[in-house]
């Protein structure tokens, strides 16, 4: 019987690391189960308390009639020249006092100050209607190959924070972008996820705690970051079948159910941004790491 | 024993995790493995010359001639209730309802004729279908890429009901799984790949009516990937074939039983990965004839040559177009809104203010697909083809790269070519290609040209008026000399031809001494798209400076037109004689070239 032994300790052994491995792709799975939105914080710019801008009103971030940002309420339209000067924003989200941080995107031509203006996270200012850059990043770094920078910011209502990605200095060959936690207070990076390019983000809340759901700009895919763990890895979730196509917007409408809004993308120049040029997606979640993923 | 159970064993489990791998890491490795990937090199008719392909051409003419609208199946793919039920369904009105537009026919093909499964039958069909023989008809409309499908009572003769599908792909019929295996065997390009082997054999998996579109790049053709397998070296070649366009749009080595699914691979994302590895990270070197010269794909700056020389003669150091400046003209400035930004279509466009009205538009930089500051991509890679004179007969060759915003012909999507001829007498001529369309009927496209020559020490002497130009300058060109300048320096002497496809001249030329940093590695983009007085290339002229080594800048300007029958410059698209809607090219080209006069 002892000279089996060691062959049945061989045995368990390798039983053990199949189960390691098993549980490993459970732990994944599990990573978004019970997938929700998170309860939200923002509130609109106390400008908007002006009595002839009326109580529905759209940001406008399509770079089609207003260089910048702009809010249309009905036929009407509210814009400032001020809020130009920074050239072309791609995406934004509103704090919990109504102040409204802005990423910005590089739009058809190069300018001479294209790339100093991709390095910038900007600020539009509750109160007072004034934009302004927030944050500089030094290392940030756009470039011929790549004019991207700054591409993708999220207000945190758990800790007042934001949430910020930048995509710059990734190539065709290496993803080198990061996810970066900014204090908001201390305008300070606290912490940063490395080599990941991420296009969009937005929060989730999960049986098993917050995560971090992005739109690869580097691949057709979404991924979840577990920003409560020690290991903050980004996992991919699901690829579209689109090989061309990047999830630039993230929206969780029901639990376990994400609207998606996709674009092509390929780090040169965006000339299209209406909403023509985009499709919608549903993904919803069917448990064990299965994904549903059809047209809205 | 024990040990060679825990090294097989933990082998095993690294396999498995690996498989279950979903980390962005294994997406970086895939990328950084070498890819074969085969573009087409010749022109979509020649598959017209293929035997199955001209007998479908032939079925679908007589179709049309006859004034029926859908392509029958033929009757090696149906069963005897489906010859039925075919017969029942192509007299139906509401199944042929889609098959015209404006009294045109559309191109319609009958995909499957087959005995309706329970699954696709409505409550109300299904109780119908109990006690009778149904069939589901499927047919296809290629131009509007719609599937019709419907359940015909094969018993009663009757159409039980029709379903249509916008934006949906069948299964294809048998006929076509055919063209399309015939398509990629005869494509010469794949010939020469999957020629030699011996164990090979094709297949293909079907087309599912998808959420994705289309792998073309055309998102509304219908478009297969057949496989040919090479089992002796374990690998399959994918094709991606154009049934809409009836031709080859891309194809790719990979391991048998990986990239196992058409979704993977797409008409884009196979031509960026290949223009990226060919074109954008490394030069070419070309040498044919007399000329030998290198061309790579530039960030921004189109598709630039450089080294040319013939019959071992340096000729030119560089040649590119470096932008298309695009601008639109709005009479009565009664409309221009300084509180906010102009637009056009979906883009935003900059404007300057002119005597009667104001000037809109932007700037066009061409490049590479990926990783560029550009706005129209490189779109297919660069070809090489032989340049024939007006009899036909060839004088040179030419080189060609092909530029396109991805939706093009559509409006406000723009598609430019670069052409480098190179002639067997030794004329070298630099050529932009302007096939619209543009956001409106009338644009006024100014390419920037920079030509750096080989030689040093040159003097531009202007033919109408004698004149010796030694410094940097701004010169307009005369619109009675075709032939303005020569080009001089100790070694050789060029005359300088301004080429138009309207023989018209309007443009401008500009002579600097060479500064690495003015256009020799990328430029950003070069001066307003509005500004008619400056072409941008006016920010490194220093009229004092005298040339050294002499950069000539030529800025042409031609003006598009959508008019019907004055078309110039323009693309539209239009339902053809095929049956599906064609696009319909009016190019324009301008450019400039080199005569070697005399060489010391």
């Amino acid at each position: 019987m002892r000279r089996y032994l060691p062959i049945v300790v061989a045995l368990v052994a390798v039983a053990g690391l199949f189960i390691y491995v098993e549980l490993s792709k459970k732990s994944t799975s599990e990573l978004i189960e019970g997938l929700s939105r998170p309860k939200n914080c923002s509130k609109p710019p106390q400008f908007f308390d002006n009595p002839k801008v009326a109580r529905s009103v759209v940001i406008d971030l399509s770079q089609q009639r207003f260089k910048g940002i702009a809010f249309i309420h009905g036929q009407d339209s509210l814009y400032s020249k001020q809020w130009g000067q920074y050239g072309h924003f791609g995406t934004y989200t509103l704090s919990d006092s109504g102040d409204i941080y802005l990423a910005p995107m590089p739009f058809i031509s190069i300018k001479e100050n294209t790339f100093d203006l991709q390095k910038n996270l900007y600020k539009l200012d509750s109160k007072s209607a004034k934009l302004s850059v927030f944050m500089h990043f030094d290392s940030v770094e756009p470039a011929r190959s790549n004019p991207f920078g700054i591409i993708s910011v999220l207000f945190d209502c758990q800790d007042r924070s934001l949430w910020v990605s930048a995509i710059d200095k990734s190539s065709y060959s290496t993803q080198a972008g990061r996810v970066m936690h900014v204090d908001l207070e201390s305008r300070e990076v606290i912490d940063q996820i490395d080599g990941f390019d991420a296009f969009t983000i937005t929060l989730a809340d999960t049986d098993h705690g917050r995560v971090l759901l992005a739109g690869s700009a580097y691949e057709p895919s979404l991924y979840a970051i577990p920003i409560d763990s020690a290991d903050q890895k980004p996992i991919k979730l699901f690829d579209l079948l689109d090989s061309n196509k990047r999830i630039r917007k993230i929206k969780i409408i029901d639990r376990d159910k994400l609207l998606l809004q996709v674009v092509d993308f390929s780090y040169s120049l965006v000339a299209m941004s209406s909403d023509r040029y985009r499709e919608e997606y549903v993904a919803s979640y069917s448990g064990s790491g299965s994904w549903h993923i059809g047209l809205y | 024993m024990a040990l060679f159970i825990v090294i097989v064993g933990s082998i095993a489990a690294l396999i498995y995790s690996l498989s279950l791998d979903n980390s962005s890491d294994k997406h970086l490795s895939e990328v950084s493995l070498k890819e074969q990937i085969i573009l087409p090199q010749y022109p979509p008719k020649s598959y017209a010359k293929i035997d199955i392909v001209q007998e479908y051409l032939q079925d679908l003419k007589e179709l049309y001639e006859s004034n029926r609208t859908v392509l029958p199946l033929r009757s090696d793919e149906l069963d005897a209730y489906a010859k039925i039920a075919q017969e029942v369904i192509l007299k139906d009105e509401q199944f042929l309802a889609d098959t015209r537009v404006d009294g045109a026919i559309m191109h319609n093909d009958m995909m499957s004729i087959r005995a309706a499964l329970i699954g696709s039958l409505s409550s109300k069909d299904a109780l119908l279908c109990d006690d009778t023989e149904c069939y589901e008809a499927t047919k296809y409309n290629f131009a509007t890429d719609t599937t019709t499908k419907a359940i015909v009572d094969v018993d009663n003769r009757e159409v039980l009901s029709v379903s249509r599908y916008p934006s949906s792909k069948p299964d294809i019929s048998l006929r076509l799984k055919r063209i399309a295996q015939a398509i990629t065997l005869n494509a010469p390009e794949i010939e020469r790949e999957v020629g030699a082997i011996k164990s090979k054999d094709i297949s293909m998996a079907n087309v599912k009516g998808s959420l994705v579109g289309s792998i073309c790049e055309k998102s509304s053709h219908l478009c297969v990937a057949p496989t040919i397998t090479d089992h002796h070296k374990q690998r399959a070649l994918w094709a991606i074939i154009d049934l809409t366009d009836l031709k080859l749009v891309a194809a790719k080595w990979a391991g048998v039983g990986k990239s196992s699914t058409p979704a993977c691979i797409s008409e884009r994302v196979l031509q960026n990965r290949h223009i990226m590895q060919e074109y954008c990270k490394k030069e070419t070197t070309l040498r044919r004839g007399s000329w030998s010269l290198r061309y790579r794909l530039t960030l921004s700056d189109g598709l630039e040559v450089r080294d040319v020389s013939f019959n071992g003669t340096s000729m030119v150091k560089s040649a590119k177009i470096v932008d298309w400046h695009v601008s639109y003209k709005q009479l009565s400035s009664q409309l221009l809104d300084e509180q906010t930004e102009a637009y056009i279509g979906s883009r935003r466009v900059e404007f300057v203010e002119v005597d009667d009205g104001y000037l809109f538009g932007y700037n066009d930089a061409m490049g590479c697909p990926m990783f560029s500051t550009s706005v129209v991509l490189a779109f297919n890679s660069p070809q090489v083809r032989d340049l024939l004179d007006e009899r036909g007969e060839r004088v040179g060759f030419y080189l060609v790269q092909d530029f396109r915003n991805p939706k093009w012909p559509l409006a406000c999507n723009y598609r430019y070519e670069n052409r480098f001829l190179f002639y067997d007498d030794g004329r070298f001529a630099t050529v932009g290609v302007n096939i619209g369309r543009g956001c409106g009927e009338s644009a006024l496209y100014r390419p920037i040209f920079r030509i750096d020559l080989a030689s040093s020490g040159e003097t531009l002497h202007r033919l109408s008026d004698s004149a010796i130009l030694h410094t940097e300058q701004t010169i307009r060109d005369l619109p009675d000399y075709k032939t303005p300048y020569q080009v001089k320096s100790d070694s050789t002497t060029y005359s300088i031809s301004l080429l138009r496809s309207d023989n018209k001249i309007n443009s401008t030329t500009h002579i600097t001494t060479f500064k690495e940093s003015e256009g020799d590695i990328d430029l950003l983009t070069l001066g307003s798209c509005c500004d008619l007085d400056n072409d941008g290339v006016e920010q490194f002229i220093d009229t004092d400076e005298p040339i050294e080594d002499m950069v000539i800048w030529h800025v042409p300007r031609i003006k598009s037109s959508g008019e019907e029958s004055k078309e110039q410059c323009w693309a539209d698209t239009q339902l053809g004689s095929s049956g599906n809607f064609e696009v319909q090219e009016w190019p324009c080209s301008v450019g400039i070239e080199l005569i070697m006069v005399d060489s010391r």
